[in-house]
């Protein structure tokens, strides 16, 4: 009973986790207005700087590690509901948890690259809200300051939320991994 | 089994196409002077050898190496190519070098989840001929995580090396072409060179010198901006002999911005020309603004004594004041006006025993 409630908790963990990390890929952190308009997320992102299409070459370069993200959430949610209705229903399900527990381990890897991919957007756009001000032989160009709003999505990846998700969930499949080796073991 | 040997074989003569004259081939980008077309780890296809200025060509000066390139230029014997990443193009290549022209091609996103999970099928599914066995928690556990790792592995090895602020932004600007008085009618012409950004409107103009501070009313045509400078403030500039102004313009620009210049301006004056034409003396102000003129017209009959008429004259700009003088036998006009801050005079004669 109790390996079934600690795999159902870590479960539950796992697919927040995973929900999360797929709102923080997909979703903008920032939206911009004003001579630099659109938005940036970490698995799109499109801006015109000045009227002009924006192309980055980090931004394009995160794009396929938040494509990953994003593959890694949905892998990790399907093992997740795989296995989890498995357990309800009372099955054997060592294929499916042993996935499960795969995929939790991925996520381990993969918060690290949401950190990174998040710490490598928010570096390639703050030179967008520079002050664009300068003088030439015409005089003084003043430019309207850009407006950045920050979105949901970068409030969890500037914080621990996703980090302290992740490791309870390890923790949590861990112990449940654990407590179910030590009834093998006892009986 | 035979299925996979002839896919693998398949795959395999795709690959070897490219080391055969033939105009066929798979290949794999590196690199990124085609981004943000191509980016390193995308396939292209190459097929046929038909291409023009514009089309992306594969070339190759050696058997282990290629280059993907863009055509932008063609000669009878030699094509020119150019990554569109690049900033100058590459030297111009032999037409024999050119392997393909490239019909399609697969983006890293597209191609390599689809492989990494064919050949996670092909593996699972020949697990026990391979030897791997997926019988314990553990096993299965590793095998996800290791599954995961290469894909991230394979994606930092294909991404191209970038340092935060890698792409500069460079805004829009304008520079000063020239600032210019109008000859005719005394207007300031400021011209500006855009670089990406237009007057679009004046907020604020004045001009100031040591003669004193007055607003100007403007115009803005196609980006030049046309200054009315009241011609009185010329006319004063002149009798106060100041050869300099300052002009002050504020003005919107595209894209919003707000420019604030500052010029300084040289009008050039010029004295009072006086001329003869026949028994006729033309006086005539070349400047685009009111002169005010003495002018004494000294004239004598025969062996009598000399008469003078003096006028005083408020010539406008462009204006001609002319005096007929062929009623005299001996006759000079004589102007006096300011020219720069000097008193000047100039003197003609007209008329000398009756004849002019």
């Amino acid at each position: 009973m109790e390996d079934r409630r600690l795999w159902t908790l870590a479960l539950v963990f796992g697919m927040v986790v995973s929900l999360v990390g797929i709102v923080a890929t997909v979703l903008p952190l920032y939206i911009f207005d004003g001579n630099v308009r659109g938005y940036v997320s970490l698995a799109s992102y499109d801006l015109t700087v000045f009227g002009e299409k924006y192309y980055s070459l980090s931004l394009e370069a995160v794009k396929p590690f938040a494509y990953l993200l994003i593959a890694q959430a949905v892998f990790n949610i399907i093992a997740i509901a795989v296995s989890g209705a498995k357990t309800f229903f009372g099955r054997k399900s060592v294929v499916w948890k042993a996935v499960a527990f795969g995929a939790m381990l991925s996520t381990l890897v993969g918060v690290g690259i949401l950190y990174g991919c998040a710490h490598i957007v928010s570096e390639e756009t703050k030179p967008l809200l520079a002050d664009f001000s300068h003088e030439t032989s015409a005089g003084k160009i003043v430019f309207p300051k850009t407006m950045c709003y920050p979105q949901p999505a970068y409030l969890l990846v500037s914080n621990f939320i996703p980090l302290a998700l992740t490791i309870i969930y390890a923790i949590t499949m861990s112990i449940a991994y654990a407590f179910k080796q030590n009834l093998s073991t006892e009986g | 089994m035979k299925a996979s040997y002839l896919i693998t074989a398949f795959l395999a003569a795709l690959f070897l196409l490219k080391f055969t004259p033939l105009p066929f081939g798979v290949y794999f980008t590196l690199g990124s002077s085609m981004e943000p077309t191509m980016h390193a780890g995308d396939v292209v296809i190459v097929w046929g050898r038909e291409y023009d200025v514009g089309d992306v060509i594969v070339w190759s000066n050696s058997p282990l190496s290629c280059i993907v390139h863009r055509v932008v230029g063609v000669t009878s014997s030699q094509v020119i190519t150019k990554g569109d990443n690049n900033p100058v193009a590459d030297f111009p290549v032999s037409k024999d070098s050119v392997r393909g022209k490239v019909v399609a091609h697969v983006p890293r996103e597209y191609w390599m989840p689809a492989a990494t999970a064919l050949v996670g099928a092909y593996v699972y599914r020949n697990r026990r001929k391979l030897g791997i066995q997926f019988n314990s928690f553990e096993r299965i556990a590793s095998a996800v995580l290791a599954a995961n790792v290469l894909m991230f592995s394979l994606i930092i090895t294909m991404s191209p090396v970038v340092a935060p602020h890698a792409s500069p932004i460079r805004a829009p600007s304008a520079s000063l072409y020239g600032v210019a008085v109008d000859k005719k009618v005394g207007d300031i012409i400021v011209k500006y060179f855009s670089e990406g950004l237009e007057v679009k409107n004046v907020t604020g103009c004045t001009v100031s010198s040591s003669v004193g501070r007055v607003a100007c009313s403007y115009d803005v045509e196609n980006g030049t901006v046309y200054v009315h400078v009241p011609r009185e403030y010329y006319a004063e500039m002149n009798v106060r002999g100041e050869g300099f102004l300052t002009l002050v313009l504020n003005a919107t620009l595209t894209h919003d911005a707000v420019l604030y210049g500052k010029y300084l301006v040289h009008p050039t004056f010029a004295p009072l020309s006086v001329k003869k034409e026949g028994y006729v003396a033309h006086i005539v102000n070349p400047n685009f603004f009111p002169v005010k003129a003495n002018v004494s017209v000294y004239y004598a009959q025969s062996s009598g004594a000399w008469n003078v008429n003096s006028t005083e004259l408020n010539l406008m700009p462009g204006e001609e004041a002319s005096f007929n003088l062929s009623s005299t036998k001996f006759s000079y006009i004589e102007v006096k006006h300011v020219f720069f801050g000097k008193t000047v005079a100039e003197r003609v004669q007209v008329t000398y025993d009756g004849r002019p």
